[in-house]
């Protein structure tokens, strides 16, 4: 029996070869979420391509976080399913917050609450109405309590739904996570000039 | 070459091979500094967290169970290995106990995170954060001034320590294992050692320790584990 | 207690000793209560040496307990923490100086003890209790778990069975023990036997204190109407849910036969009172958990006792407004119109109107809501939100 007993975090990693690659200039999220950045991030592979999300990092992913969301169409989650290392007695399927079409601007909020709670409490400390790529949209400020060490987090979102032909709606959103010691004041300026810079990219013509 | 020579030859190529192989972690490097910094100033003062240690038993099958026995015994070999050090650290060391440090739990918090984040992505491999270059660059900022204004310290030594240790039902399945081609683990020890300027809140040296030898349990070898641990602390400069 | 008495309760106690075993409680019993002195309480324990697994394992939760002290989880509602500190120093028979009782903001049904002494009672358990009857049968029952000292005999047992180790410890200490609960739950998980032991025991120590042991079986009941709702009508019985906890049909029907029909305290006032200024947040926590099906049927059942209670209307409503399917919004619509007309409503009821109404195009009443939303709450998290709603409606 090969068992390796790392910090969790490393572990999860390592076993599933994720890489960091170093992201500038112009970068495109799933093909649809446009933004240009002047300073350089990182951005943490997810190994099996599962997460419909990208995560970008400044301090590492035990620290902070920037994660971005585009043309998420109605019927996906925002996140898969959390990985079940914990078994409570009472554990059933965990519904994961999905996108759907036609939802108020507290509902989207909501979506990111749900996404959120599963890494620990999560209060909701501020919504306002903003744009984001360039849709009229929502942001919002929470605080995260880190179930894993405790660790005090803040926490900014942006959401907007855009209409489309195809799908109907869909959903560009962005989040930005750290230490609420020091980290989150030092990163955010960073994290929204990121933001600020984000549009839509119009649909590749099909080939 | 004379056959006693061949055989010292021998004798020596082992003995570095070991001593590599227990020293995989500890070639002291400028990896470990943060830009910028070598060694601590003259007369800069230097506080000693309690050290965040939890020592483990493995049994035959892999199950992982906790000694309190061990983990207090350990505990009071680190404390006076950490003593026997005093050349190393200085002459200006003070300690919080528990209690004490119970009070800066948040910052506590915030270096573990912190420490973490090191051990991920300034090792070797794929996981290195291209915008650190390779450097030692974190820092808790402003987070650390409460410890500053309690204590007066310049800087502050963060140690971690996660031990395990195979027992005898154990080493010798992993005999059998071995026997079989299987590698099979037991009797790692985890660790890092941080020291943060606490007038910046700067991490400016950090060694990681990952290896499998190493014993916390008893007085003499927990010497060996906190020099480990210390590979490359920067002394005072002169 | 005279000789007389004692020949008597001699007898029963002799008899019951056979009784105790899985099956054996015959029917015809029922009418009395079960004598559950013959089940005796251990005394206190001395800490363990630390060079035993026993005091391994202390050790460790004696770490864990002074971070779960400085955990955002913990409630530090003082009046909360002495109530229940008294609640268990009167069902421990005697153990109450080596026990701590830490609530804790969890919004699921769940209660742990661990081998020092820390006890866990999660706010989604106590507010799922009807009284305090409810309350000190789950504590009594992890009580029971903690004098027979169940889990080291499971580590003991996992180590003979050599099974794979989670990682207790490795990954940088359990975190918080809430944090890594469910490896706890790995690690805790106690055997069928065990179970049964501790609803025993539970039940002797409920009984003692003076409470009606028939609410034990009430909390199975509750509880399993809200597992059924995801889990079909089978499930309890084929005990799919708990691999190592005994079907909750099944322990329900024992509990019943333990407890008799002795009567006893139950608490109903009193509990209520206790967890009144804490009950909001906690009824919040659930909304927010999403389990919408398994919500409802909790609010149901409340909503049953107590029909006018405008925290209970708003959280059902919250219920509906959010899942938001088929008639939801209806239903949502009428919870929250009567929360909104009775006295004190909680102060998000007018914003989950306006956002119904809105919801519904009805304008006037959804202005309406949102203003008198605002006039409760003109500093709400979401008050620019809720402004631009007005704009756009005006």
């Amino acid at each position: 029996m090969t068992r390796r007993l790392l910090p969790l975090a490393l572990a999860l990693l390592l076993a599933a070869c994720a890489n960091v690659s170093r992201m500038d200039g112009d970068q495109v999220v799933n093909e649809r979420l446009a933004v240009h950045l002047t300073e350089a991030w990182n951005k943490v592979s997810d190994p099996w391509e599962v997460d419909p999300y990208d995560t970008w990092t400044q301090e590492g992913i035990p620290l902070d976080h920037l994660r971005l969301w585009g043309g998420v169409r109605p019927g996906q989650p925002l996140m898969t399913k959390p990985a079940m290392f914990s078994r409570e007695p009472d554990a059933k399927e965990r519904r994961v917050p999905t996108f759907r079409a036609g939802l108020p601007p507290e509902k989207l909020v909501g979506l990111f609450e749900e996404l959120y709670a599963t890494a620990g409490t999560v209060a909701i400390t501020r919504v306002e109405p903003a744009m984001f790529a360039g849709q009229k949209g929502v942001r919002f400020e929470f605080t995260l309590a880190r179930r894993s060490d405790d660790l005090a987090m803040q926490g900014v979102g942006w959401v907007a739904v855009r209409p489309d032909p195809t799908w109907g709606e869909e959903l560009y959103a962005a989040t930005f996570v750290a230490p609420r010691l020091s980290f989150y004041e030092r990163l955010l300026p960073m994290a929204e000039a990121v933001v600020k810079t984000a549009r839509v990219r119009a649909t590749p013509p099909r080939s | 070459m004379p056959a006693f020579a061949a055989r010292l030859t021998r004798f020596f190529l082992v003995a570095v091979l070991l001593a590599g192989a227990s020293a995989q972690a500890q070639d002291p490097s400028p990896r470990q500094l943060a830009p910028g910094f070598s060694a601590r100033a003259a007369d800069s003062r230097l506080l000693v967290l309690p050290a965040d240690m939890e020592l483990f038993s493995m049994s035959a099958g892999g199950v992982v169970e906790p000694r309190a026995d061990w983990t207090d015994a350990a505990q009071k070999n680190f404390v006076a290995a950490l003593a026997a050090q005093r050349k190393l650290l200085g002459s200006r060391v003070t300690a919080l106990d528990a209690a004490q440090a119970d009070e800066f739990a948040e910052i506590t918090t915030l270096h573990r995170a912190v420490a973490e984040a090191i051990s991920v992505h300034h090792g070797k491999g794929l996981m290195k954060l291209a915008t650190k270059q390779d450097r030692l660059d974190w820092s808790l900022g402003d987070a650390v001034r409460p410890l500053k204004e309690r204590t007066g310290a310049d800087y502050a030594l963060f140690t971690w320590i996660r031990d395990s240790y195979a027992s005898s039902e154990r080493k010798a399945a992993m005999v059998v294992m071995a026997l079989l081609g299987a590698i099979s683990l037991g009797g790692e020890q985890l660790g890092y050692a941080s020291l943060v300027d606490l007038n910046t809140g700067r991490v400016v040296w950090f060694n990681q320790l990952n290896r499998m030898s190493g014993d916390l349990r008893e007085p003499a070898a927990a010497v060996e584990t906190v020099e480990a641990l210390l590979k490359g602390f920067p002394a005072l400069q002169q | 207690m005279d000789a007389h008495e004692s020949g008597r309760r001699g007898f029963l106690r002799s008899a019951c000793r056979h009784c105790l075993g899985l099956g054996a409680l015959a029917g015809g019993v029922g009418a009395l209560a079960q004598d559950l002195s013959g089940i005796k309480v251990p005394p206190r324990f001395a800490r363990p040496a630390s060079d035993t697994d026993e005091g391994g394992l202390w050790g460790m939760m004696d770490r864990e307990e002074v971070r779960l002290k400085r955990s955002p989880l913990t409630i530090r509602d003082k009046e909360l923490q002495s109530y229940l500190a008294d609640l268990v120093c009167r069902l421990s028979d005697g153990h109450c100086p080596d026990i701590r009782v830490h609530p804790v903001r969890m919004p699921r049904f769940n209660a742990m003890m661990a081998p020092n002494g820390m006890m866990l009672v999660w706010s989604g358990l106590m507010l799922r209790m009807e009284n305090e009857a409810q309350l000190a049968a789950v504590l009594g029952h992890e009580l029971g778990h903690y004098v027979e000292r169940h889990q080291v005999e499971q580590l003991r047992a996992a180590k003979d069975r050599a099974v794979l180790s989670t990682v207790v410890g490795m990954i940088g200490g359990v975190g918080t023990v809430l944090g890594q609960i469910g490896l706890l739950a790995d690690m805790f998980a106690f055997s069928r036997e065990h179970e049964e032991r501790a609803d025993r025991m539970g039940m002797r120590l409920m009984r003692h204190a003076g409470y009606d042991g028939r609410e034990a079986a009430a909390v199975w009941d509750n509880l399993l109407a809200e597992m059924q709702v995801t889990g079909g009508k089978d499930v309890g019985k084929r005990g799919d849910l708990f691999e190592t906890h005994p079907t909750t049909a099944g322990r329900r029907d024992q509990l019943l036969k333990l407890a008799g029909d002795a009567g006893g305290i139950t608490g109903d006032e009193a509990y209520r009172k206790k967890i009144a200024p804490l009950r909001l947040g906690w009824l919040q926590d659930e909304v927010k958990r999403g389990q919408y099906e398994e919500s409802l049927v909790l609010f149901d059942r409340m909503l049953k006792k107590e029909g006018q209670d405008a925290e209970l209307l708003y959280a059902r409503g919250e219920v509906y407004r959010t899942r938001d399917e088929g008639n939801d919004m209806q239903q949502a619509l009428t919870d929250l119109d009567r929360a909104s007309r009775l006295p004190r409503p909680p102060v998000g009821t007018f914003r989950a109107l306006g956002l119904v109404h809105k919801q519904r195009n009805d304008r006037p009443a959804a202005a309406q809501a949102f203003e008198a939303y605002l006039a409760q709450a003109p500093q709400a998290p979401d008050a620019a939100m809720v402004r631009s709603y007005l704009a756009d409606l005006k």
